[in-house]
């Protein structure tokens, strides 16, 4: 009798922690895929990589979409609010995306939803942003890491066209705050 | 004897920890489970949210073959990865992907390799997007995409030499009326031509 419960025991224990290791592995792997892609993207925090036309060779991350550029960057907002700011194109489709180090993507806003083409934005923690005073737009970020992505839409892919939007990338910045001090 | 329950129990904890890591890495290998959440529209798959903040299980799929996708509300991201019988899309076949414009600011296709990569090749064609696709009619409304290994005409797809191929249709700022109708909205069909 005391064997069996002993057994029933250690079944429970086994059952019941490889729930919680079911969910820990599924809470893991996201941020495990993020850590291998900030690795591969390679680039110091706080600042933003501007790479050239998307091809085969781009394999820092799956399903890379040939049609766009991309801005890409780490954020760290230990050491105080960043500001964000590009001249981004007037007509054409393009979008901002922030995500967590676990990949939720917390905000999105593309060109139609902007109030201009001049991104000015400040990225800061709920308690950072609660002791900001500036004109700039405040994006409250739920962690103090993050990814920040643009995609500026490059359809026709002829040298002019993608030399235009290049320009518009090139002008992404994204600095510490105190530099920008309004 | 004390020491040995407590390093009995450990060794239960480590088990239960590892047997549940295991199953969870298991089904998301598991096409079945892993595509239990999404809708189907003939071959095409569609995830009707992207909120993956509410399900961990989603979440964890979907860093490994769409890392830093947006939500549904911007982007829908409609995958397929067998033509319209059900077969896997494979370089060894020559396809016709053909269909009408659809109802979204702007939309695309592109052809993914079984690393989930672009295809190489040496005319760097990756995808048609609703810019760069030859219509068949003067209203720039019907399209046929080629997806074949061997050059082919108008819309030529590379398809390289690939065990398994996905297209990923996007579609940005879709109309409500796609978003209403997942399951249903007219999308392209993806059909075998000949085996090679």
């Amino acid at each position: 009798m005391k064997k069996a419960s002993s057994w029933i025991v250690g079944l429970l224990f086994v059952l019941v922690f490889g729930v919680i290791g079911y969910y820990l592995t599924l809470d893991a792997i996201p941020k495990l895929i993020y850590r291998v892609a900030q690795r591969r993207i390679d680039i110091p925090v706080n600042t933003i990589a501007k790479p050239g036309p998307i091809d085969e060779t781009a394999r820092s991350v799956v399903m890379p979409n040939p049609d766009f550029l991309y801005a890409t960057g780490f954020f760290d907002l230990d050491n105080g609010p960043l500001k964000l700011r590009g001249s981004l194109p007037a007509d054409d489709y393009w979008s901002l995306a922030l995500y967590q180090p676990n990949t939720v993507n917390f905000f999105v806003r593309n060109d139609q939803q902007f109030n201009s083409n001049e991104v000015d934005l400040v990225l800061a923690t709920t308690k950072q942003a609660k002791q900001l005073e500036t004109s700039s737009e405040v994006v409250e970020c739920p962690t103090s890491k993050g990814f920040l992505l643009f995609r500026l839409l490059v359809a026709n892919q002829d040298s002019l066209n993608v030399e235009r939007v290049a320009k518009h990338q090139s002008s992404i910045a994204l600095e510490a705050f105190e530099v920008f001090l309004d | 004897m004390r020491v040995k329950t407590i390093l009995k129990y450990l060794g239960l904890v480590l088990l239960g920890l590892l047997l549940g890591g295991l199953w969870a890495v298991y089904q998301l290998n598991q096409v079945k489970t892993s595509t239990s959440f999404q809708l189907e529209n003939g071959a095409w798959r569609v995830n009707p949210s992207m909120d993956l903040s509410k399900n961990t299980f989603q979440r964890a799929l979907v860093s490994r073959i769409g890392l830093f996708a947006l939500r549904e509300s911007e982007v829908l991201y409609y995958v397929a990865r067998t033509d319209e019988n059900g077969d896997p899309l494979s370089s060894a076949y020559d396809y016709e992907i053909v269909g009408n414009a659809l109802d979204a600011r702007y939309w695309s296709f592109t052809l993914y390799g079984e690393d989930f990569f672009l295809v190489p090749n040496d005319t760097k064609q990756y995808g048609y997007n609703m810019e760069n696709m030859v219509y068949e009619d003067s209203t720039q409304s019907s399209y046929r995409i080629r997806l074949s290994s061997r050059e082919q005409y108008d819309n030529w797809l590379p398809a390289g030499k690939e065990k398994q191929l996905t297209i990923t249709l996007r579609m940005y700022n879709p109309d409500p009326t796609v978003v209403q109708n997942l399951a249903s909205v007219a999308l392209p069909i993806i059909r075998k031509i000949e085996p090679k």
